[in-house]
């Protein structure tokens, strides 16, 4: 589903975020993506979802070669990965049933459409807040909020999650509440790599783990 | 069907924006305003000085004097050449005689001075009258340079002084319009583009959402531009009735005057084709504002890094 080969992603000319990263991640699988601040986590999600260019190597996803895409054709790229942020990247000043309804206007799905509606409906029960689902972001909690990321993440039902530390503004308990969304998305067939620098969630669930450090792959 | 879908989100969209930028917008549709009463003026000056010069062109006639006791042959000659020339409408043959009688005619009470005349000494010629748009006096003077060459010619006159002297005010009346049209759409271009760069950065968040979930550029840029077209559509049409208000008021009272001056007695408003124009150019202007603006804007917001 995801294959590097030798990337490289250099910052500010002289700064290599990563350093020749070669790895392969299969469709269904649950990676973690683990190592200290700065160590590359983020930066090599980003190149994932094209959010950044690789500047030296190969990187495909879902049988795309990122290289090579198009401007015009990232947000098709995009449609197939979910992503998740530590900020949750919500949409204060409409509901949380908005947002995720939002997800699927901004594909071109009809928000008026019941389907639509009734989709929104069950991603927002999924993670147990459709009895909240007329309020807005800032009334939730941190761990409420990043649920509502991932109802969102999951609504246009992609094939790859991706998180950014989902759980580093969280408290033990809902860490773990998350985690288990996570792994249940992974059970019902999307691949999940998840970068974290938490222990207790890594040593949680056995899954594979890749270790950065200094934007190097220490092992797989 | 998700075109639609597309516009109508797109005028919901822009419609919000307008209302939670409210001043800003209005300094933008001021703007437009004022830039194209400004233009509107100086087409409704365009408008009328050239209606003023063509009906004088009607009267813009070619005299060709022709030499006495001139064979048929010669003369047939003649009129074939003039009446070949594709943008020639008619011509008029005066003999002697009824260029005397008109002579005659013209001095009324003193007309008695033609008495001690022995001979006729008025010369036939044709008047010639050219299509309505001709106020090209480069034209007029290959015309009758190519007559003069004709055998039977004794000379041809028109009115090549004044002819030159307004084709100089059309011509620069002309430039100006097209230089104040230019340099004001430069500006409205500059400003739109603003305005919808300030709505981009209220909206920045949104937008980086929007990229996150797999918005195409396309629905991004979709609300902007229709906001950006509502700038331009609502600052012309404002323009336009400031323009009939002052048309109305101001211009139509000197109506008079103008008679008196030009022979004319009817001041215009811009006619509705150049209206349509001016509303085109006022959508297309906004268009182009955002255009370059949510581009700009696009190429550089990446999907933020959280913290």
């Amino acid at each position: 589903m995801i294959h590097m080969y030798h990337v490289h992603k250099i910052y500010d000319r002289d700064f290599q975020a990563l350093r020749d990263i070669t790895l392969n991640i299969e469709k269904g699988e649950f990676v973690f993506i683990t190592g200290p601040s700065g160590a590359g986590k983020t930066t090599l999600l980003r190149l994932i979802f094209r959010g950044e260019k690789v500047d030296r190597g190969q990187i495909l996803v879902k049988g795309k070669n990122l290289i090579k895409i198009k401007d015009p054709e990232i947000p098709y790229l995009r449609r197939h990965i979910g992503i998740i942020f530590q900020d949750f990247k919500l949409l204060p000043k409409q509901t949380i049933f908005e947002n995720i309804l939002f997800a699927e206007e901004v594909i071109g799905l009809n928000r008026k459409d019941i389907n639509i509606k009734k989709r929104a409906w069950e991603v927002l029960s999924y993670v147990g807040l459709s009895h909240k689902k007329d309020s807005f972001p800032l009334r939730l909690s941190g761990g409420e909020q990043q649920r509502v990321a991932i109802a969102r993440a999951l609504v246009n039902k992609p094939a790859i999650l991706l998180a950014d530390e989902p759980t580093g503004n969280l408290d033990s308990d809902m860490a773990m509440e998350i985690l288990e969304l996570f792994e249940d998305a992974n059970v019902k067939g999307a691949t999940v790599v998840l970068a974290t620098h938490n222990r207790e969630l890594i040593n949680r669930l056995r899954h594979r783990e890749i270790r950065l450090n200094r934007g190097k792959i220490l092992n797989s | 069907m998700i075109l639609l879908r597309y516009i109508s989100r797109s005028f919901r969209e822009a419609i919000v924006s307008i209302k939670n930028n409210r001043g800003i917008n209005l300094i933008t549709i001021g703007t437009f305003t004022i830039s194209m009463t400004i233009m509107g003026g100086f087409l409704i000056v365009y408008v009328n000085f050239n209606a003023v010069i063509n009906k004088w062109s009607e009267r813009v006639q070619l005299v060709i004097y022709l030499k006495d006791d001139l064979p048929i042959k010669d003369l047939d000659e003649i009129k074939k050449k003039i009446f070949s020339d594709s943008r020639v409408e008619k011509y008029t043959y005066i003999s002697k005689d009824e260029a005397l009688r008109a002579f005659r005619k013209r001095l009324k009470d003193n007309s008695g001075i033609l008495d001690g005349l022995d001979t006729n000494p008025l010369p036939a010629s044709f008047i010639v009258t050219l299509k309505d748009d001709l106020m090209e006096s480069d034209y007029l003077k290959r015309l009758a340079k190519r007559i003069e060459g004709l055998k039977g010619i004794e000379d041809t006159e028109f009115g090549e002084g004044w002819i030159e002297r307004f084709e100089t005010v059309t011509l620069f009346l002309r430039f100006v319009i097209i230089a104040i049209g230019g340099l004001l759409t430069i500006g409205l271009i500059f400003v739109t583009s603003n305005t919808i760069r300030l709505s981009l950065y209220s909206r920045q968040d949104e937008i980086e959402i929007m990229k996150l979930v797999g918005a195409t550029n396309w629905f991004i840029r979709g609300p902007f531009m229709i906001e950006a077209m509502i700038q331009g559509l609502l600052g012309v049409l404002l323009s336009l009735v400031l323009l009939f208000i002052i048309y109305r008021l101001i211009l139509f009272r000197f109506e008079y005057s103008v008679a008196i001056l030009t022979g004319f007695a009817h001041i215009s408003f811009i006619p509705i084709e150049m209206t349509t124009c001016m509303i085109l150019a006022g959508i297309i202007i906004g268009c182009t504002g955002s255009m370059i603006s949510v581009g700009r804007f696009l190429k550089c917001s990446t999907i933020s890094k959280s913290y």
